[in-house]
């Protein structure tokens, strides 16, 4: 449930910036600068837009250690769990 | 009815006495009312000191990102800053533009997040008007884009930065066609480094009139309406443009005041020199608008003084009425 509100949000970032994404490519394992051509301008759209479908902050080392797909994932089920 | 604009209040090296005094002029200038954005404790007596002007409100902002800070970090932490609730305030539609002298990295995430892009577009750039002088002798500009938003460019955000630098030319400054140039170290489609060589190939076939590379030696010569560039040299020629035109000035001044025959012919051309000032001053040109996003956001400079912040605001509104046609 978690990773395709993720997903729908890294989609709708990306294409917004005119990238051709398409859901197949982001998987658990996509790394979102290498696998995705995101660059921190785009990452940091996409934290911000995960911070308001989630309602909650992000922590600033969780933001640093956020490297792929899976890794944001995580970190959002961990603190919706606590 | 009034153009109302959104102005950064705490932004800048000077702010907030310059800011106030900048928005004071604007408002005796210009048909335009402005809502001085920030801490509402420091502006209230600065404003009461100044004018009584009704065109003039405050709205109140708390936070302040500071030019030190890291811009993802401060804007997600500070939502009441005056950034944050100044760009909030041109998408709510309250305002038809927002000035900011502040941290320019956090004002492009900021207004990219907030105010949002145009569809389509990767990413905003700085556009500023560098003074040149036509091949004809005329008086004109051009158009640097990116002067100073985005320091590591794909070949296509440069591309985009074409076709924003040429629509803004034509909607705001109403030329026909204008020329777009790629700035580059020689005119040859070779030259360069792998961001231009590629650039080049999607400017050759992108909707603007690309007339090829142009050296920065001839952008004061009218070469082009649109020099390209990525911001990091766009920023190093804006930078060393407005340091060679300063000291030109004292320079000029150092040799004119030499001997006495020097300071009777300047006096005959006193009244030449100072437009010749003008023509160079970086305060009457204010800011540099963001293109590609969905409302107006003018970067003034850090440095900004009253003179400024006026003509920043005169920015948003001469783009204002353009947009209105």
């Amino acid at each position: 449930m978690e990773f395709e509100k993720i997903r729908d949000v890294i989609l709708s970032q990306m294409s917004a910036a005119g990238g051709n994404i398409t859901k197949e490519m982001i998987t658990p394992e996509t790394d979102f600068v290498t696998d995705l051509g995101a660059d921190s301008l785009d990452v940091f759209q996409i934290i911000t837009e995960l911070e308001e479908v989630f309602e909650f902050e992000f922590d600033d080392s969780a933001v640093d250690q956020i490297r792929t797909v899976g890794d944001a994932a995580e970190y959002i089920k961990k603190v919706l769990e606590s | 009815m009034k153009t109302v604009i959104a102005l950064d209040a705490m932004g800048g090296d000077n702010a907030p006495k310059a800011v106030v005094e900048g928005a004071v002029l604007a408002v005796e200038k210009m048909d335009v009312a402005i809502k001085l954005v920030g801490n509402k404790d420091v502006i209230a007596p600065l404003l009461a000191a100044t004018t009584k002007s009704p065109h003039l409100s405050i709205l109140h902002a708390p936070e302040v990102i500071g030019t030190d800070e890291i811009p993802t970090t401060a804007i997600r932490h500070k939502k009441q800053s005056s950034i944050m609730i100044g760009l909030k305030t041109v998408k709510e539609g309250f305002a038809a533009g927002f000035v900011s002298a502040g941290n320019t990295g956090a004002l492009l995430a900021a207004a990219t997040v907030v105010v949002g892009r145009q569809p389509g577009i990767e990413r905003p750039a700085l556009g500023v008007l560098l003074p040149n002088r036509k091949p004809s002798g005329e008086p004109g500009a051009t158009l640097l884009i990116d002067c100073g938003a985005n320091m590591d460019c794909k070949p296509l955000y440069l591309a985009q930065f074409a076709k924003l630098g040429a629509d803004y030319l034509t909607k705001v400054r109403g030329l026909k066609n204008p020329t777009v140039g790629l700035i580059n170290v020689g005119v040859e489609r070779e030259k360069g480094n792998t961001l231009a060589k590629e650039a080049y190939e999607l400017l050759e076939t992108a909707d603007v009139n690309f007339i090829g590379n142009v050296e920065a030696l001839e952008i004061p010569a009218g070469a082009v309406d649109v020099a390209v560039c990525d911001a990091f040299v766009g920023n190093v020629v804006l930078k060393y443009t407005e340091g060679f035109a300063k000291n030109f000035m004292y320079m000029l001044k150092d040799e004119l005041t030499a001997d006495v025959r020097s300071k009777i012919g300047a006096l005959i051309s006193k009244k030449a020199f100072g437009r010749m000032r003008q023509r160079f001053n970086q305060d009457e040109v204010g800011g540099a608008p963001f293109l590609g996003l969905k409302h107006l956001v003018v970067k003034a400079h850090g440095n900004s003084n009253a003179v400024a912040i006026c003509n920043a605001i005169r920015q948003c509104v001469l783009f204002e009425q353009a947009e209105q046609g």
